[in-house]
């Protein structure tokens, strides 16, 4: 037995509530909070919610949440155009459970973006530094003669390669940040799959702890909470995997944010803590995030 | 299963031992992850793991082809605000399939190495403790260099260093074994400044390996480098001044760092009680110091007493450790 211990020398992971599945009903920019427009998206999604919602298991916890783009395309603010949308909310049908703010999940970019780890090409073998973050994250190796001159470009370009390509390749390259340091739609993408999944702290705490809708609405975004729960008693907003609707637009998006997916590394304690009562529920979870992360494309 | 490891460790690059606040900030290498650290018996920390991908050679003492496909765990240790070492290691297990899986798949078990081909574990353990290497293998020691750099390049370190000192390099494989009973230790001083540990650990003691064997890398490259100090003093033909001077670093930085054993697992006590018995660590240890003591009170006694022969131009003949040939 050990008499002596230190606290500063022990950390924890704090754990989230979990439910089996987070649904995600659509994303809408803020200019979609039309009445007319926002009912149409919402009574689409609301059958394919009910189909993504049978759980096969006893007692299912699913919850459901709405993304608004308040980051990339700004506008008015809640006050202004929230109402319609509460409106619907309160009809139950399709059940809102979380109203999710995009501009929320951008501080915790940096938390995932330090996570990263590249795809190795064959012949890594740890005596080269990896290439320093550029804000670009690809599925495979570069060109190498992409960014020469144009003589160089003749003599010596080869063609970019996607790594564990399944015979011919397909090779992304995924804009991280630009310029001006605001993260990519395909990155918050992916930070919000990871903070749905449960999978992201910052010095062992919860990030995202969802907050009632205030008694008044503000008049900025930034006055709601990243994540704002409009049911009251709904299910945790963290679970095992997340299903998501998305107009077939959107593929692109996702298919960015399943590269960035496919290269976070987390620690088998925060990884542990997602397994652990999964395997106590009796529920198999997959050991890839990526598997772990589903969706329906419908044309609109 | 077979874990493969190796440390570097170093003087960290500042004039003066680094403050607690400090340590924090220069193995915060991850963002969003604590630095766990310990005060007592002695400073202590280390930094979060750092993932890095690979997929190359493993080493194998048959020259059988073995490829290794997954990813190294790395980190930076600092102890008593003075030493620094980055230490890079993997598990290799046998691979489920013969050719390498998606991404994912890899990063799902932070790491882990698997291994694709027919080399026997046996095999890659010979390959990585021997000395010569095919330079396109696993190189653990790369990892470990990138870590060091991560912390001695911090704009935290005055990056003066109070005296010269070289780096070792210690490279660990450790066998899983079955029975506790059977743990066992080889340690081998290769040359100068390399280093090998062979370990026969169980499963569940594998994180107290890792302590182990950076404990033992640390308290390695102290002896080494206060015998330096010592075998560069040159007594015979210095004068009192000369030789408080010498010795000085190793008093002020390197002799309170001593202490095998005080950050490991209690399971590996009977791997340190082997190593004391031989090569006999402390033993050489306490020879040292009491040398380095001896020699400093002589000369504050003669300087006291108006006697340094060197001064007053009659060197001394001197033998034993450290004496000039």
């Amino acid at each position: 037995m050990t008499a002596f211990a230190e606290t500063s020398a022990q950390t924890r992971t704090e754990r989230e509530p979990l439910s089996h599945l987070s649904v995600e009903l659509g994303q809408l920019s803020i200019v979609d909070l039309d009445p007319d427009r926002l009912r149409q998206l919402l009574d689409r999604a609301a059958v394919w919610a009910r189909a993504a919602s049978e759980v096969p298991v006893a007692q299912p916890r699913v919850s459901t949440c709405l993304l608004i783009d308040d980051y990339h395309r700004p506008g008015p603010g809640p006050a202004e155009v929230l109402p319609p949308l509460l409106a619907i909310a309160a009809e139950g049908e399709p059940r809102i459970d979380y109203l999710v703010r995009e501009s929320g999940f951008a501080p915790l970019a940096d938390l995932v973006a330090a996570r990263l780890v590249a795809v190795p090409a064959p012949g890594t073998n740890g005596s080269l530094d990896p290439p320093e973050a550029t804000g670009w994250v690809c599925n495979g190796r570069r060109s190498p003669g992409s960014t020469d001159s144009e003589a160089m470009y003749r003599t010596q370009w080869s063609p970019p390669e996607e790594i564990g390509a399944r015979n011919h390749s397909v090779f992304v390259d995924v804009r991280l940040r630009d310029d001006e340091s605001r993260w990519s739609r395909a990155f918050l993408t992916a930070v919000r799959h990871l903070v749905r999944l449960g999978l992201v702290r910052d010095g062992g705490k919860a990030v995202i702890r969802p907050r009632p809708l205030p008694p008044e609405l503000p008049r900025t975004w930034a006055g709601l909470p990243p994540v704002t729960r409009l049911t009251r008693g709904a299910k945790p907003f963290t679970a095992y995997r997340t299903f998501s609707l998305l107009p077939a637009r959107a593929l692109q998006v996702e298919n960015a944010a399943r590269i960035i997916l496919s290269q976070v590394s987390l620690t088998p304690e925060l990884l542990g803590l997602i397994e652990g009562p999964a395997t106590g529920e009796g529920i198999h979870i997959p050991p890839q995030l990526i598997d772990r992360v589903g969706y329906m494309l419908f044309a609109e | 299963m077979l874990i493969l490891g190796e440390i570097h460790t170093c003087l960290l690059r500042n004039s003066s031992p680094v403050r607690k606040t400090v340590v924090g900030e220069l193995l915060g290498l991850m963002r969003g992850e604590p630095v766990p650290m310990s005060e007592r018996p002695i400073a202590h920390a280390v930094s979060p793991d750092l993932i890095r991908g690979v997929d190359c050679w493993l080493p194998t003492g048959s020259g059988a082809r073995s490829r290794g496909v997954g990813t190294i765990a790395a980190h930076a240790v600092i102890t008593a605000g003075r030493v620094l070492q980055g230490s890079a290691v993997t598990r290799a297990v046998p691979a489920s399939s013969t050719h390498r899986q998606p991404w994912p798949h890899y990063l799902s078990r932070p790491g882990v190495v698997e291994m694709i081909g027919k080399a026997a574990a046996t095999d890659v353990a010979d390959g990585f403790a021997a000395q010569s290497r095919d330079p396109a293998a696993l190189d653990l020691g790369g990892i470990c260099e990138w870590i060091i750099d991560k912390v001695q390049l911090s704009p935290r370190l005055d990056h003066r260093a109070p005296f010269t000192s070289r780096r070792t390099t210690t490279r660990w494989v450790a066998n899983i074994i079955d029975q506790p009973a059977e743990a066992t230790v080889r340690f081998t001083v290769e040359e100068d400044i390399s280093r090998s540990i062979v370990l026969h650990v169980t499963e569940k003691d594998i994180p107290a390996a890792v302590r182990f064997c950076e404990d033992l890398a640390l308290h390695d490259w102290v002896l080494t480098t206060v015998l330096r100090i010592v075998d560069r003093t040159d007594f015979g033909s210095r004068d009192g001044r000369q030789v408080v001077t010498s010795l000085q670093p190793a008093v002020d930085h390197l002799m309170h760092v001593w202490m095998p054993g005080a950050h490991v697992p209690d399971s590996m006590t009977p791997l340190w009680r082997e190593l004391e018995r031989r090569p006999g660590f402390t033993r050489q240890w306490d020879a040292t110091v009491n040398r380095v003591r001896d020699q400093l009170s002589m000369r504050t006694l003669r300087a006291f007493h108006g006697i340094d022969l060197v001064a007053s131009g009659q060197p001394q003949q001197l033998g034993g450790i450290g004496a000039p040939p």
